[in-house]
C-alpha cells in the first residue's frame, strides 16, 4: 500500500469519526427534554468532533504551521465552548428555566 | 497591583500571528487585537502570582484528553440509544482551590469531563448538572480538582 493512500485512509478516518460525533451531538440536541441536557451534547460530543475532525485535517496539512493553526483553533473552541456552556446555564438558572423532570 | 504580563502579551501576539500567516497584510488588526486582549487581561486582574507549571501538562493534556474522549462517547450513546436513558440533575460541590486562575480553569474543564457541566459559581459553592450517575460525577470532580491543583503548584486537601 502506499504512502498517501495508507494517510488518506487513516486522516478519512479520523474525520468520519468526528462527522459521526457532530451527528450524534445533534441528534442529542433534538432529543434531550431541556436545556441542560442539550448543553452536554452540544459541548461534549461537539467537541470530540471538532478534535478528531483536527487530527485528520492535521494529517494532510502540508506545512507545520498549518497544523500549529489547526490546533490552536480546536483549543480556543474548546474554551469558548465551556465558557458560553457555564454562561448559557447560569442565565437559564438566574431566570428559572425549569429542569426536565422537576416540578414546577 | 495590577501589572501587564509581557509573556502574556507576547502569548497573544504569538496566537495572532499564527492565525493570521501566511498572509500578515491585516497586521494593524492583529495590533487592535492584541491591545484589547491585554486590556482585558488587565482588567480581569493581571499578572497572578501562581500560574500554571508547563512541566505539569504532560500528566495532565494525556489523562485531559481522555475524560474528553470518554465525556463525548458518553454522551453521544445517551444521544443515539432509543430508550434515551437520562436521569438528570444538579448537584452541588464545595470548592477547595482558591480564587484565582485555577480555579477558573477547573471550573472550565468540568464542562469535557464525562456527564458533568458547571453551572453556577457562588462563592466556593459550585452548582454541577449531570446528565446521569451523580455519584460517579463527584468522584471524578475531586479528581479534576486534585489534578488541577497538582498542574498549578498547590495541594488541594481531600475532602
Amino acid at each position: 500500500m502506499s504512502q498517501p493512500l495508507l494517510l488518506d485512509l487513516v486522516s478519512g478516518g479520523f474525520m468520519l469519526a468526528g462527522a459521526f460525533f457532530f451527528l450524534a451531538g445533534t441528534v442529542g440536541l433534538l432529543r434531550f427534554p431541556d436545556v441542560y441536557c442539550r448543553l452536554h451534547a452540544l459541548t461534549k460530543a461537539d467537541n470530540l468532533g471538532l478534535g478528531l475532525l483536527s487530527v485528520g485535517l492535521a494529517l494532510r496539512a502540508d506545512l507545520w504551521t498549518e497544523r500549529v493553526q489547526i490546533l490552536l483553533i480546536w483549543l480556543l473552541v474548546m474554551g469558548a465552548a465551556a465558557t458560553v456552556c457555564h454562561l448559557l446555564a447560569r442565565s437559564s438558572l438566574e431566570e428559572g428555566v425549569p429542569a426536565w423532570g422537576e416540578d414546577s | 497591583m495590577k501589572r501587564v504580563s509581557p509573556i502574556w502579551v507576547g502569548i497573544l501576539a504569538l496566537v495572532w500571528w499564527l492565525l493570521a500567516s501566511p498572509r500578515l497584510s491585516g497586521w494593524w488588526v492583529g495590533i487592535v487585537a492584541v491591545a484589547v486582549g491585554t486590556a482585558f487581561h488587565v482588567a480581569l486582574g493581571g499578572r497572578q502570582r501562581r500560574g500554571m507549571r508547563p512541566g505539569h501538562l504532560a500528566v495532565f493534556v494525556p489523562w485531559f484528553l481522555l475524560q474528553s474522549v470518554r465525556g463525548g462517547a458518553d454522551v453521544a450513546r445517551r444521544a443515539l440509544a432509543p430508550s434515551l436513558p437520562l436521569a438528570p440533575g444538579f448537584l452541588h460541590y464545595r470548592i477547595r482551590l482558591p480564587q484565582g486562575p485555577a480555579r477558573v480553569f477547573f471550573v472550565n474543564c468540568i464542562s469535557l469531563l464525562p456527564g458533568t457541566f458547571s453551572a453556577r459559581l457562588e462563592d466556593d459553592d459550585l452548582t454541577v448538572h449531570h446528565l446521569a450517575e451523580p455519584e460517579a460525577g463527584l468522584r471524578r470532580l475531586a479528581e479534576l480538582e486534585g489534578r488541577v491543583g497538582g498542574l498549578f503548584g498547590m495541594e488541594v486537601a481531600r475532602g
